[in-house]
């Protein structure tokens, strides 16, 4: 067979596999039906820019952005089609797509965006995160431009879900510009692939297919890129029970039950009309360390109670171990980034070195107050875990145990407490270098900051030059293990529980439900 | 009567603002505040800051307390930080209004059950009757209502696919659809106060079975469903009534659980959340609105007294 019929011979293969896997999934994806969700989050509003709470996916479904992660940590397009930083980066262009419309109708154009930003930077909390940003501009209906003080990754900034900057239309903003935006049905305007058709807080949401949707074609991922409305509704259920939400779905009341605690798995798996979702993005596990004031203050004890951790232990208490994953990176997963680095290495599991450096320090058996509150469970249960090896290896570990309301505000106050549980899944790795791991809850930086630290995330936050981004980063991890003020124990996949007839349920950490169809 | 009347509500003026006072300090004395639930668990503490001004929570506490007073004045509660702004006496008797239907089914329930499980063990004492049901009975005083609640929805729901596992359909919107979302809950709730109920019930006409003026009705040759449900159980009634005003009372403070399980959208639920994420108008306008109507109802037992017994007269 000679090169041509070879070659070919290939493309008939690959034209025919294509077209199969393209007609079966064709085949088998249908429109319409009604998918019933049940929560454990109350809907608080619909106005994205005032709120970073959950159900962040809910809104996703109205609302969009310029732009959206995709599983490889990047920002993939959303209404923004490209976007590039000028040469001396300090000015981005984001080509805005055409031929989108917004729930009301009307053409999405540069100037919504131009409005969205300007309502944005007013009202978010996370404003502070927009600093370097000094203006912004439409220059015709579908360039917007952002002018900065600094170089500075803003797509990344842009990208995240929580607290994710959505674009309304211009007249809406002109109404509402400082403030929360009125939660009349006609006021929830997006350009998402569902419609707000009714509400009441705390209770329920019901979204209706927006026949008028323009999804990005980019391939999804995570939580970008294409959707398709497949169903003529989705009613969300507030159901704040983890088991009476999953005795509903069990009992086909609901379609879908999102976050069932672990040690539901099993019967889960057993039962025959539903199936669990594992997510692919798990919660983080981590401690956090007083390093400025009490006990671990002092860098040796920080060493000491590193040493005696043993990660797979405190693990085993979140559930069957094909649902958690010891696994200490800061914030990133191996595929996120080629400088991934796994900070296990930091943690030499080594019991007699514990005992030994607290015996060479000035420990004298002070308590060491680990601040914790049960409502936050996959923290609580760590935390008891974490509370065994210290004493172990000599520590006087006493809980402090608090409602959430209560221990936000005792975190606050540093002689308070020396370690706490944390918990989270941000997608911004750099950022959190840079602020919430960086200083404490008063805006201080740490005791274990150092010069240099400072210096590799500053050039991890700005740099242009990807590969010296990618140094700075990996330094930034490095400088951030060694620090020891904060122990990455590993993360826990959440577990969300659909019906047997709710097909192409993605999940990352939250569920996205662009791509979901109810089978016949 | 009518001076009585005028003279107590000016009373409870007094009483109603120690109440919001007392309301107001209990509430911001506690640490926390509904700033840090809004931006949720990762926000710094600037992000927070940003949303406590916006709140007007920075502000000192008198300017607080002043401006929410002026507005309970004016009447008006405030709006609800987490509850979709909502005004806080709207949410509030929609609410009640939804618990109440609650209560009134597991009212009937534990009254059906009680009355009848009561008079049966105590009429066929010492039977295997009187045994089974008694142990049904201590079954029901030993319960948690949360657990009972559970086995309901995993049999009922799950297993047996009869009744919904929770929500809620208002009975003003659609009756019919209604009921079947307040027969497990209502149970639950039921079962325990039935529990109490019958066990009164049973002691109550045990000793009445034992009186004279019994014995004499079944010398006389009337028959016995008469001497038990004329005699006996007329004559029982005043404990077993004390039992069910306490089981009322009970009933109003005692569905947050069941609420919680059942998923149920009533005021007992609304006071649990709005505690734990600190939302301050809906806690401070519930406590003073629950305030006012424990007053208001002091004075309509005040004012029964003069209706079931004639010698006592307000002036």
């Amino acid at each position: 067979m000679n090169l041509r019929k070879s070659l070919l011979l290939m493309l008939v293969v690959v034209f025919a596999f294509t077209f199969m896997s393209t007609s079966s999934f064709a085949e088998e994806a249908r429109y319409g039906g009604t998918l019933t969700v049940g929560g454990e989050y109350p809907i608080v509003t619909f106005d994205s820019h005032t709120l970073t709470g959950e159900p962040t996916w809910l809104r996703s479904m109205v609302l969009e952005g310029l732009v959206r992660w995709g599983a490889g940590h990047e920002p993939l397009p959303q209404l923004a089609e490209s976007w590039e930083p000028s040469e001396d980066g300090l000015e981005w262009t984001f080509n805005i797509r055409e031929n989108v419309k917004f729930h009301d109708g009307s053409d999405l154009t540069a100037h919504d965006v131009a409005a969205s930003f300007e309502r944005f930077l007013n009202v978010t909390v996370k404003s502070g995160d927009f600093e370097p940003v000094s203006d912004w501009e439409a220059t015709d209906d579908n360039t917007f431009v952002v002018y900065l003080d600094e170089p500075y990754q803003l797509p990344e900034m842009l990208a995240p879900l929580p607290g994710a900057f959505v674009v309304y239309p211009e007249h809406i903003v002109a109404e509402f510009p400082n403030e929360q935006i009125s939660e009349e049905l006609n006021n929830i305007i997006g350009t998402g692939p569902y419609t707000l058709e009714e509400w009441r807080a705390e209770e329920f949401a019901r979204l209706v297919r927006f026949d008028d949707y323009y999804s990005t074609d980019v391939e999804f991922s995570m939580v970008a890129g294409h959707q398709e409305a497949y169903l003529d509704e989705i009613v969300y259920r507030l159901i704040p029970d983890a088991q009476s939400r999953l005795a509903a779905v069990m009992s086909n009341e609901i379609d879908l039950a999102i976050n069932i605690p672990l040690d539901n798995f099993d019967r889960v798996d057993n039962t025959d009309n539903v199936e669990p979702v594992i997510a692919t993005r798990g919660d983080r596990v981590y401690f956090k360390l007083n390093s400025d004031v009490g006990v671990f203050s002092d860098p040796i004890l920080r060493k000491a109670a590193r040493a005696a951790l043993n990660l797979t232990n405190i693990m085993t208490v979140q559930g069957p171990s094909d649902l958690w994953n010891v696994n200490t990176a800061v914030r990133f997963q191996p595929d996120q980034t080629e400088v991934w680095r796994s900070q296990s290495d930091y943690f030499p599991e080594d019991m007699e070195l514990a005992q030994y450096l607290i015996e060479h320090s000035d420990y004298d058996g002070e308590p060491v107050r680990m601040l914790v509150s049960p409502g936050r469970v996959t923290g609580y249960n760590a935390a008891l875990q974490v509370q065994n090896q210290l004493a172990e290896a000599g520590f006087n570990v006493e809980l402090a145990s608090y409602d959430t309301a209560s221990f936000r505000e005792v975190r606050t106050n540093l002689d308070a407490w020396d370690m706490k549980p944390a918990r989270g899944g941000s997608d911004q790795p750099i950022d959190y270098a840079a602020n919430a791991s960086r200083t404490n809850r008063n805006g201080e930086p740490w005791a274990w900051v150092t010069p240099e630290y400072d210096y590799w995330v500053n050039i991890a936050r700005t740099a242009v030059d990807q590969d010296r981004r990618a140094k700075a980063i990996d330094n930034v991890f490095r400088l951030h293990a060694e620090g020891a003020g904060e122990f990455w124990i590993g993360e826990v996949y959440p577990m969300h529980v659909r019906g047997s007839h709710v097909m192409n349920v993605p999940s990352w950490m939250r569920v996205m439900l662009g791509n979901v169809w109810l089978e016949d | 009567m009518t001076f009585y009347v005028i003279r107590r509500f000016i009373e409870a003026i007094p009483t109603a603002l120690l109440v919001a006072i007392i309301a107001f300090l209990i509430i911001h004395l506690a640490p926390g505040d509904p700033a840090s639930f809004f931006v949720g668990p990762e926000a710094t503490e600037a992000e927070v800051d940003r949303v406590r001004e916006r709140m007007g929570l920075d502000r000192p506490l008198p300017v607080q307390f002043t401006e929410w007073l002026g507005g309970v004045f004016r009447g008006d509660l405030g709006n609800s930080i987490f509850v979709g702004g909502e005004p806080v006496f709207d949410l509030f008797v929609y609410r009640m209004t939804n618990s109440l239907w609650l209560i009134i089914i597991a009212m009937i329930i534990s009254l059906a059950i009680g009355l009848t499980v009561g008079i049966t063990t105590a009429v066929l004492q010492n039977t295997w009757i009187d045994k089974i049901l008694t142990i049904f009975v201590f079954f029901g005083v030993t319960m948690p209502s949360f657990w009972l609640g559970l086995i309901l929805i995993y049999f009922f729901a799950v297993n047996l696919g009869l009744l919904p596992s929770g929500g809620f359909v208002s009975p003003l919107e659609d009756f019919r659809a209604a009921i079947p979302y307040l027969i497990l809950p209502g149970m639950a709730l039921g079962y325990r106060r039935a529990a109490l109920i019958a066990r009164m019930t049973r002691t109550a006409m045990l000793e009445t079975l034992r009186q004279d003026y019994i014995r004499t009705a079944r010398a006389k040759g009337l028959e016995e469903k008469n001497i038990i449900i004329r005699h006996a159980l007329k004559n029982a009634m005043a404990p077993i009534l004390t039992v069910i005003g306490i089981t009322m009372v009970s009933l109003l403070g005692g569905t947050i659980v069941t609420e919680v399980v059942f998923n149920y959208p009533g005021y007992g639920r609304l006071i649990v959340d709005s505690v734990l994420r600190r939302d301050f108008p809906v806690l401070q306008g519930s406590l003073l609105m629950i305030g006012m109507i424990v007053v208001f109802i002091n004075l309509l037992v005040d004012l029964s007294y003069a209706l079931v017994d004639p010698r006592i007269k307000y002036n």
